[in-house]
């Protein structure tokens, strides 16, 4: 059970991986993706919305997208350290722009919409959101918070828990705890891991840390999964939205993508397919969910 | 008449019997009748109790239906929702941050349990619900009725506490109540919560409905007094079951007014059975009004009984038949006597019919069988009738005719068979049978044949005749093979009567059976029988020798053939002559034993072949005469050419004129090359006269090859020619063979490639090929036989070379092939050619070849190859061994008594120094005499005996030992032989005479050691002494004015024993003087023997102080004085005189030179 944990836990740790290199020059035509007769799926396999067998919530919407092009659908796994190179054919992490083989026509997995990203890929509307989440051993004599119905004052109670405490954060990703001066505020000792450190981060947690910083979508992806094994104490962040990426050139793609998940929005189609991997979340985001477009 | 009264009796009887059948009958359609109304009621009672077990059926389902409702909702329970639920509450986790998506997990699991569970098509649950009695929290899901398949998902917070849920109990639902089912769920031990299942009515009936079989019983289900499902077979049938639950269980009943249909009151028989405990029971009913519709109707019995009228009916009608019927029997029972004789009639004339027609088929049969005979036999067969027309035509005759049988049947046979015939046919002259007469007869293909036919008379049943049958042989083929036969045996007779050699043909005993006129010629017979009766009176018939008749029988009877017998026989006449006879036994038909066989009279040829016999022998006669006459010849040359050879050598010394010694040097070159001829016309003689023996012994190649290396190696110098040896790798360390004639070969080839070139190369490749011989002798041990190789030395010269026309001739004794060519490069060695004879034909001796490529200008090649035996490897060591004993370390044998038979003082104290130096024991003789004098007294262990001395040499007086008449001697007692003949013939005449080995001077101690050794190397070896003085070898400063001795040569001599040295040395300065003076008495006397003796004693002594000139001036004097040439040996003398001072002087002043250093040190 443990292992299993931590397996889902390094994906966890892989999701907030920031980029800081130049865009990238490769795009791809709806035309192209007419004349091939396949959409690409990139994904990093990641909590609900994609996994290895092509399954959850963005892999359902992007074979929906795929239909709606008149193409077939091909699933095309990356990982965090390659998905936006693999996307674009360059690696924000490659000094020398060396250009690579473009792999994909849409990355979606879940993707964080962060500022850093941004510079590097063209966004979809948000297609989900999520929080970050404050997550500590089952063994931890911390308390989760009471919920006030409030979130600004959830996250208010949860930081006042932090004080003296180790906070673990991944450096560099979304759960950076540069990201998040806060947890210095409430008095707590914000620690990061390079990523390629992060091999066991349960023990991390359970062993050298109080805290630890996880997404909420991954974290109720985990409770389901493993319950008991820790403990959620409370809300760190806002929702941050998550959304489909494409290739800074194909903005045809992305209009159309666009035009596309409006409709599906507007059927409230894609209300019922995000309820089929995220009942929960879609509950918890009636404001998201309520809106008359996306 | 009378046949009226008794149909009446009879007409009663069948009245009778008729009517008593009738009323069997009609009894017994009653019983029928009242069988099948005891029937119908048993199966009323019967149903009614299939009925009763149906129900019972319908309850014990519905108990394992509710079981399995439950399962289902405890497998619901074992879902990880509701334990995470749990788990994440007890960690405290918020619904808001956690806890909203393990509830939505759980709903979710519930809309999936509702979903999962249907039953045609239907859902099993209507409702599912989770309740958590603590956190007052209930879930549910539920499946809408308003609108199918929507599931409305609740959750509701209880204010109340909740209670636990019976496990199955009617929940109120809109209207009605539904039966519903509850699990409870227990977390960390405690009862925290449960989970329910409402199951739609209408599930409960389709499953009934599924396990209820094709009647339509009827069921309704209670709980408690409450009907919550019911499934009725009929939809107009109403039930009030308001009563139903006050019926005592198990208990059927009758209940008139239970149910309704259509208003109407049907009566119904019901049973009630519980189900779950007393809280669930179930009501099972039937419609009596449908079963009463399928009972017995009384139609069935009307039938039965209109059967039973039709049945008595019938019975009246058929007696009233069967009286009309009586009447009708009886005139059909006359009519039936009467039949009855005209069958008996027809039997008769039936049994006729078939007694003629087995007669017929007999009949037929009978002919088929003859005409079938007449197509297997092998003859022809024809029938003719007496018209003389064909009948009948076998196979066999068409096969000879020609003629198909449908082709000559009905024809007359005259066609056929001509005159002959006809004119002899038996229809016209004679009515009795003939037999092998013998016709013509015409084929088809008008081809007239001879036949013979045999012919005998046809005659029908009474004896008459009718016709013939005829059978006939085509005999054309056979009297052309006995014609042929008769000319093949005519020819065969005048052959044998003509043939030169007696043919004959004889019983075992010897009588003469046939015999051709030949064979009476050669033992002078003029008939047969006179020859027979002559033999009859001689046992032995005309064998000269009465035993070769025996042998010549035997070997018939062993062999039974004998091929060119030879034997001398006695003719009629008395002449005496030689035959040779072949026969073979061959077996008479009455199992009698005969000879058949030629004789050859040879007695010619025999007299030829005595002739050539004898020429034979006197050729080889000749042959051997010749041989003598070439040896002693060639020794008789030899002498001269040495005294020529010694003079022009030492005039080469002495000679300071140039062109004086130009001649001098031309004189000793001829000189030596006429003394080389002559050596080679002795072996060529030796091996000619076949008197040559070869010695097989173990030898090593390289060895061998290093001493012929070594003796070539100064010639080749001479010449300013390179020679050199190449040898394999592969050559066996040792070999078997005869080492000196190997060397000899070796030697002549490599002499004459130095003598034919002038510069460049003489190359000498030696190797060795595996050889697989022939023996048979040894093929069952070959593993122990020794492995046989092909050891090959090829010569290679870089000369003139050889013209191809010449290369066959070049092997031919006395040859002159290469005088025209080689004349040129002729040296005054150059010979006659008789070498590569005496190589070729040792060679061939030893099973070997030689062989020779050569090209004119460019060199020769000469390859000898002679098959050797590897030595085994054990006797390899054994060798190895022995060769060290005897090479390396030549210990002295054991202390042995030894006789030392020797003329001359000098080599008899050499002998004896040499001998004592070993702590032998010494005993000297003078001569042959002397030894066998001495051996009366004295006994020895070995004889060294010198061939050549005064009164008796040692050749005689060896054999005399050997013959065992000389007493207190033993005979094989071991001699060796001390002499200085090197010659092969004079080797073979030392073996000839029993000599156990030979010793040649000049003798060293090495060569004496070694020869003991091999006589008596199994005693053990003494130490080997200590030289008393010195071992140490003389300063060189010493030995540098012995001109004419030679030092070296005699410290070798003496294994570097220097007091041993000393003593020789003074020996030869105290005996010479004296044995000078006796030879020159002796010339001056004319003593040829004397002088023979004396010069042979110097040889030997010069030849062991290593004096070549001396010796070879002694050697020279010796053979002039035992050919009488004294004068000659006297010329030498002084000479001889001159230097053999000389080397006394230098002996002398040796030893001075050895005192002052001795005495100095």
């Amino acid at each position: 059970m443990k292992s299993i944990f931590r397996r889902s836990i390094t994906l966890f740790v892989c999701i907030a991986s920031t980029f800081l290199l130049s865009p990238a020059a490769n795009g791809v035509t709806l035309e192209e993706i007419r004349q091939r007769g396949t959409l690409l799926h990139l994904a990093v396999p990641y909590a609900k919305f994609a996994n290895n067998d092509a399954e959850g919530l963005d892999c359902a919407l992007i074979k929906r997208f795929a239909a709606h092009l008149g193409v077939s659908y091909k699933y095309v796994p990356t990982d965090w350290t390659h998905a936006i190179r693999d996307l674009t054919g360059h690696d924000p992490n490659d000094n020398a722009n060396t250009p690579s083989q473009v792999k994909g026509d849409v990355l979606a997995n879940g993707f964080t919409m962060l500022p850093t990203r941004r510079k590097y890929v063209l966004f979809s509307q948000p297609t989900f959101a999520a929080q970050v989440w404050l997550i500590a051993p089952r063994e931890s004599e911390t308390f989760p918070i009471t919920p006030t119905g409030d979130l600004t004052l959830d996250i208010q109670n949860t930081l006042a828990k932090l004080k003296g405490k180790k906070v673990v954060g991944i450096s560099t990703t979304c759960i950076d705890t540069t990201l998040f001066p806060e947890l210095a505020e409430a008095g707590a000792q914000p620690i990061n891991i390079p990523p390629d450190k992060v091999a066991t981060p349960y023990t991390l947690v359970a062993d050298s840390y109080d805290f630890m910083l996880i997404e909420s979508t991954n974290a109720l992806f985990a409770l389901s999964s493993w319950p008991f094994d820790f403990k959620i104490i409370g809300p760190i962040s806002l929702p941050k939205p998550l959304g489909v990426a494409f290739a800074p050139e194909s903005t045809e793609l992305q209009k159309e993508f666009s035009d596309f998940f409006k409709q599906l929005w507007q059927s409230g189609q894609y209300k019922q397919l995000a309820k089929i991997y995220y009942r929960a979340h879609v509950g918890d985001m009636k404001a998201f969910f309520s809106k008359s477009e996306p | 008449m009378n046949a009226q009264p008794h149909t009446t009796a009879s007409d009663t009887k069948s009245f009778r019997l008729i009517y008593g059948l009738c009323s069997v009958i009609v009894c017994f359609f009653l019983v029928l009748c009242l069988l099948l109304y005891n029937s119908q009621e048993k199966l009323q009672q019967h149903r009614h109790e299939q009925f009763i077990s149906n129900a019972l059926v319908v309850s014990n389902a519905f108990k394992g239906y509710f079981a399995e409702l439950n399962r289902d909702l405890r497998t619901l329970a074992s879902a990880q929702a509701f334990s995470s639920y749990f788990h994440n509450k007890s960690l405290g986790i918020s619904l808001d941050y956690g806890m909203s998506a393990i509830i939505s997990d759980i709903r979710m699991k519930l809309q999936r349990f509702l979903l999962e569970y249907k039953i045609e098509e239907e859902y099993v649950f209507s409702n599912a619900s989770f309740t958590d009695y603590e956190g007052k929290l209930r879930i549910q899901v539920s499946i809408s009725d308003q609108i199918d398949e929507q599931l409305v998902p609740l959750t509701e917070n209880l204010t109340e506490p909740v209670a636990p849920s019976p496990a199955l109990f009617l929940r109120p639902h809109n209207k009605h109540k539904d039966l519903t089912i509850s699990f409870p769920y227990y977390f960390m031990g405690k009862h925290v919560g449960e989970l329910t299942a409402q199951i739609a009515p209408f599930a409960i009936q389709r499953h009934l409905q599924l396990i209820q079989n094709h009647q339509n019983i009827n069921t309704i289900l209670f709980y408690g007094s409450t009907s919550f499902a019911s499934i009725l077979s009929n939809k107009n049938l109403k039930c009030d079951t308001s009563d139903l639950p006050s019926i005592p269980p198990d208990t059927p009943l009758e209940m008139p007014n239970i149910c309704t249909q259509d208003g109407k009151t049907i009566p119904m028989v019901a049973t009630l059975h519980p189900v779950l405990k007393n809280n669930i029971a179930s009501v099972s009913f039937i419609d009596v009004e449908t079963l009463q519709a399928d009972q017995f109707s009384n139609t069935i019995l009307f039938i039965l009984y209109g059967v039973f009228a039709i049945a008595a009916i019938s019975v009246t009608l058929a007696t009233k038949a069967l009286l009309k019927n009586s009447s009708l029997a009886e005139r059909l029972k006359k009519a039936t006597n009467n039949e009855e004789l005209i069958n008996k009639h027809l039997a008769k004339l039936q049994s006729e019919i078939v007694v003629r027609r087995k007669a017929e088929i007999h009949a037929l049969t009978a002919q088929q069988k003859a005409e079938q005979l007449t197509h297997v036999v092998p003859s022809a067969v024809f029938m003719v009738t007496l018209e003389r027309k064909i009948e009948s035509w076998n196979k066999r005759a068409e096969e000879l005719t020609g003629y198909k049988a449908y082709e000559v049947i009905g024809t007359s046979c005259d066609n056929l068979f001509l005159n002959t015939c006809r004119n002899n046919c038996m229809l016209s002259y004679q009515h009795h049978s003939s037999c092998g007469t013998q016709h013509s007869l015409k084929k088809k293909d008008g081809e007239i044949r001879t036949i013979l036919k045999n012919t005998e008379p046809l005659l029908d049943g009474f004896g008459q005749l009718v016709g013939l049958i005829e059978s006939f042989e085509d005999i054309t083929d056979q009297q052309k093979t006995l014609a042929a036969l008769a000319t093949a045996e005519e020819n065969y007779r005048t052959i044998i009567q003509n043939a030169q050699d007696g043919i004959y043909q004889s019983a075992l005993s010897g009588e003469i059976l046939n015999a051709n006129p030949a064979f009476l010629n050669i033992f002078d017979f003029t008939t047969l029988d006179e020859m027979r009766d002559s033999f009859r009176s001689q046992e032995n018939h005309f064998y000269v020798d009465p035993a070769r008749r025996a042998e010549f029988v035997n070997t018939m009877l062993k062999k039974r053939f004998v091929t060119n017998f030879e034997s001398q026989v006695c003719t009629h006449s008395g002449r005496t002559i030689w035959v040779v006879e072949s026969a073979r036994l061959q077996t008479a038909p009455d199992g009698s034993i005969r000879f058949e066989g030629f004789v050859r009279d040879i007695s010619a040829q025999k007299k030829a072949e005595e002739n050539l016999i004898a020429a034979k022998e006197a050729a080889e006669s000749a042959n051997i005469a010749k041989n003598n006459f070439l040896a002693n010849i060639s020794h008789e040359l030899r002498t001269p050419m040495n005294a020529i050879i010694g003079i022009s050598e030492l005039s080469l010394h002495s000679e300071q004129s140039p062109e004086q010694r130009r001649n001098t040097e031309v004189l000793y070159q001829a000189s030596t090359s006429l003394l080389t001829l002559l050596n080679d016309l002795l072996d060529f003689s030796a091996i000619d006269s076949n008197v040559l023996s070869l010695k097989y012994a173990p030898f090593s190649p390289q060895d061998l090859l290093t001493t012929i290396q070594d003796l070539m190696q100064c010639e080749a110098d001479k010449k300013g020619l390179t020679l050199a040896f190449e040898t394999s790798k592969t050559i066996p360390p040792l070999l078997s063979g005869d080492k000196e004639r190997i060397k000899q070969i070796l030697v002549n080839l490599i002499w004459n490639a130095l003598k034919f070139t002038k510069e460049g190369t003489v190359t000498v490749k030696c190797s060795t090929a595996s050889l697989i011989l022939q023996r048979e002798s040894i093929d069952e041990d070959s593993a122990l036989a020794p492995q046989a190789v092909l050891f090959t030395c090829a010569i290679t010269d870089t000369g003139i070379g050889i013209p191809e026309d010449k290369l066959t001739d070049i092997f031919d004794s006395f040859s002159q092939v290469h005088s025209s060519y080689h004349s040129s490069c002729m040296t005054p060695h150059g010979g006659v050619g008789l070498g590569l004879s005496i190589s070729q034909k040792l060679a061939l001796k030893m099973g070997g070849s030689i062989y020779v490529e050569s090209k004119l200008g460019e060199g020769s090649t000469f390859t000898v190859q002679i098959p050797c035996d590897v030595l085994p490897e054990a006797e390899q060591a054994a060798y190895s061994q022995s060769q060290t004993e005897i090479v390396e370390s030549c210990d002295p044998v054991a202390p042995l008594n030894i006789l030392v038979a020797e003329d001359n003082i000098f080599s008899q104290e050499v002998l004896t120094q040499m001998l004592k130096e070993d702590k032998h024991t010494v005993f000297v003789a003078d001569n042959g005499k002397a030894v066998l004098e001495m051996l009366q007294y004295i006994t020895v262990d070995v004889i060294l005996m010198d061939v050549q001395m005064p009164i008796l040499d040692g050749l005689e007086t060896t054999r005399r030992i050997r013959s065992g008449k000389v007493s207190h001697v033993v005979p094989d007692i071991p001699i060796v032989t001390i002499s200085a003949h090197n010659s092969m013939t004079a080797e073979n005449s030392f073996i000839e005479s029993g000599v156990t080995e030979n010793l040649p001077k000049p003798i060293t101690l090495h060569s004496l050691r070694k020869v003991l050794h091999t006589l008596f190397g199994d005693l053990h070896p003494v130490r080997k002494p200590t030289s008393t003085s010195s071992s140490v070898l003389p300063k060189n400063e010493l030995l540098h004015n012995a001109s004419h001795i030679n030092i070296e040569s005699i410290l070798k001599m003496v294994d570097g024993k220097q007091h041993v040295l000393e003593t020789v040395l003074n020996t030869y300065l105290s005996s010479l003087p004296a044995t000078l003076e006796l030879l020159t008495n002796a010339f001056v006397e004319k003593k040829q023997k004397e002088i023979t003796r004396l010069t042979h004693s110097l040889k030997a002594t010069m030849g062991s102080m290593g004096a070549t000139s001396l010796t070879r001036l002694a050697e020279d004097m010796e053979h002039n004085a035992s050919i009488g040439n004294i004068d000659y040996a006297h010329s030498l003398l002084e000479q001889f005189i001159f230097d053999a001072n000389e080397s006394l002087a230098d002996v002398e002043h040796y030893l001075n030179n050895l005192d002052a250093q001795n005495t100095g040190s």
